[in-house]
């Protein structure tokens, strides 16, 4: 007989099927990725999300992982976790560097201000 | 000079080595067909404005008694893989002006087998999508109707190919871009083993699922451009030099392929593309292969893991796309406003909408149900295929797509349909494995149709022997735009 606590595991499954995200979500999570959003994006995305995490969330049915899978990797090929030599070798100038940069000055990136001024 | 453009690079290579045509005249010839039909394809970027110089000097190797095995090709790369000096912009307005101070490992082994690298090809941007129609530059149209996508993200590649500019390029297929776009184009195109071509300078989207891969005319091509760009590479820690396949395995005779019968009665699934497979079940059977009906029980789960496990690796992947170290700023007064604004003004409606997904699957509270369960998914469907692997089967012969190239436009509006059109090919993403796909015939409306063999992890030599067998009993099929190119 399957124990209670399973039960409840399913039922809260079940009802946790239901996913809306509004628009104050989107807000929320484009705060969190430092993402600009357009008023169009604001208004469209919350029922796009909903749409794809409504399909997403079948995967409810499973149970979750308790290990990572290791990447793309093949487990049984040996290669996880290889790591690199641990050697100095040359690395770009920092003038290099510094040209991709969209602003630079004396060889370091410049940013606009940092920190904040109380208002 | 026509018989140039869809020549295979073997043939080109014959013809290089008995002196009947040089690598200058290769590349003159391809600049000549590409300034003449690309305005209406979309295929390239930007061309290489050195490789008639790299031609010379490749023909110069030559008759110095050199011969490398890609001596005088020219072949397309496609934007998102660097290349020293010469812009890479992944498509997206981000890194518009983005130029790489060093080449990807993929292409400078392409430099050092002799290839020239010829131009750089379109993509959805940053290869998030499934018809290259996200990209800033506009999208790339399918050579044989081109109010058609060419498939994605590596659709620039897979046109180019076919519209006969060059004889090989290279994509990158994280859930399919190589192979969905050969399938569209009516070419082949292979996504290598997980780790067995270095990543170093192909820029990240989702690093678990990541390979570079490529697109040609024939099995063999695509054999050598592997042979060429595979292998270990200290630069990427997950890379590594696979062990060949026994040759006694190799023998078309014994080889045991699986179909996947079930994937032929999904929702959505053309019938064309249904009868094509069971055509070339039956053409492996005719050449002595044994082939019988399998399952991949937990294969349904893959689009649903595919979009958490790709969404969330691409959200962490482009937080570097800042306005500081490269690519483009929005000017604002303060650094987080400066941020959003640039990345709002940088990135494309598909990426935004993959970046939102990503963070949202990895929100605290949401990790668990999303993430660690699309992981749990990812080693269901690896142990499918493994069981049938492990049970004597050497490969699983599937569709590529469940439709021949839909229209342009057809699907931009709705994300869900374009991410189902990836159902076929995530499969072997996910589990890491090689996959290859064969052109075998064409639909009433003649637009390419391809069948998808997928092997075991480092099979691709087994990937090799089933789609020569579907290359000899499929003619090959009349190249698209030939009447066009007037030498």
């Amino acid at each position: 007989m399957r124990p209670i606590g399973d039960a409840w595991v399913i039922i809260a499954r079940a009802m946790s099927k239901k996913i809306h995200v509004d628009a104050t979500a989107v807000r929320k999570i484009a705060n969190l990725a430092q993402l600009g959003l357009s008023d169009d994006e604001i208004r469209t995305l919350p029922a796009e999300l909903t749409t794809i995490l409504e399909h997403v969330a079948q995967l409810d049915a499973l149970e979750s992982s308790d290990r990572p899978s290791g990447l793309g990797l093949d487990p049984r090929s040996g290669n996880l976790g290889r790591l690199r030599e641990d050697r100095p070798s040359a690395s770009l100038s920092s003038d290099v560097v510094a040209r991709a940069a969209p602003e630079s000055a004396a060889g370091f990136f410049r940013v606009p201000r940092v920190i904040r001024t109380a208002d | 000079m026509s018989d140039l453009a869809f020549a295979t690079a073997e043939e080109l290579l014959s013809r290089l080595a008995c002196g009947d045509l040089t690598s200058v005249e290769l590349v003159q010839d391809a600049r000549r067909r590409t300034e003449e039909i690309d305005g209406s394809l979309g295929a390239f970027v930007r061309l290489n404005p050195r490789a008639l110089e790299e031609a010379a000097a490749s023909d110069r190797e030559r008759s110095a008694g050199r011969t490398r095995p890609l001596e005088g090709i020219p072949v397309a790369v496609k934007d998102n893989i660097c290349t020293a000096g010469l812009e890479t912009s992944c498509g997206s307005a981000i890194l518009r002006g983005f130029v790489p101070t060093r080449d990807a490992t993929v292409v400078t082994r392409l430099r050092e087998a002799g290839a020239v690298i010829f131009g750089k090809t379109n993509l959805d941007e940053f290869g998030m999508g499934s018809s290259t129609e996200s990209s800033v530059h506009g999208p790339t149209r399918n050579p044989w109707d081109r109010e058609r996508v060419a498939g994605g993200s590596s659709g620039g590649s897979a046109a180019a190919v076919a519209a006969g500019l060059v004889p090989l390029a290279l994509g990158s297929d994280t859930g399919g871009s190589v192979r969905q776009p050969a399938a569209f184009c009516g070419i082949h195109g292979l996504k290598p083993t997980y780790g067995s071509v270095s990543r170093s300078g192909l820029v990240a989207y989702g690093s678990s699922l990541d390979v570079v891969g490529a697109l040609a005319r024939s099995v063999a091509d695509i054999a050598r451009v592997l042979e060429v760009i595979g292998g270990c590479d200290p630069a990427d820690p997950t890379s590594f030099s696979p062990a060949r396949t026994e040759p006694e395995r190799l023998d078309p005779r014994r080889l045991r392929v699986g179909l996947a019968a079930d994937w032929l009665d999904v929702d959505g699934i053309a019938d064309s593309v249904a009868v094509a497979v069971r055509a070339a079940a039956r053409a492996l059977r005719d050449s002595g292969a044994i082939v019988g009906d399998v399952t991949l029980p937990h294969a349904r789960w893959s689009i649903p893991a595919y979009y958490i496990l790709a969404t969330a690796e691409a959200s962490s992947n482009l937080a570097r796309y800042d306005g500081v170290r490269f690519g483009c700023r929005a000017t604002r007064d303060d650094l987080e406003s400066m941020y959003r604004a640039t990345r709002g003004a940088g990135f494309g409606r598909e990426v935004k909408r993959r970046i939102m997904l990503g963070t949202y699957a990895l929100c605290a509270g949401y990790q668990d149900r999303f993430y660690a369960r699309a992981e749990r998914a990812r080693a269901l469907v690896r142990r499918d295929f493994e069981t049938l692997f492990d049970s004597g089967w050497d490969l699983v012969l599937a569709p590529t797509t469940p439709t021949s190239a839909f229209r342009l436009g057809e699907k931009v509006g709705d994300p869900l349909a374009m991410y189902l059109s990836d159902v076929f090919t995530v499969t072997a993403n996910l589990a890491g494995i090689p996959a290859i796909s064969v052109p075998v015939g064409q639909d009433d409306d003649g637009l390419p149709l391809a069948a998808q063999l997928i092997g075991p992890s480092c099979g691709e030599s087994l990937l090799y022997v089933g789609a020569r067998l579907l290359e000899r009993a499929f003619p090959p099929l009349e190249p698209p735009m030939r009447g066009r190119f007037v030498p």
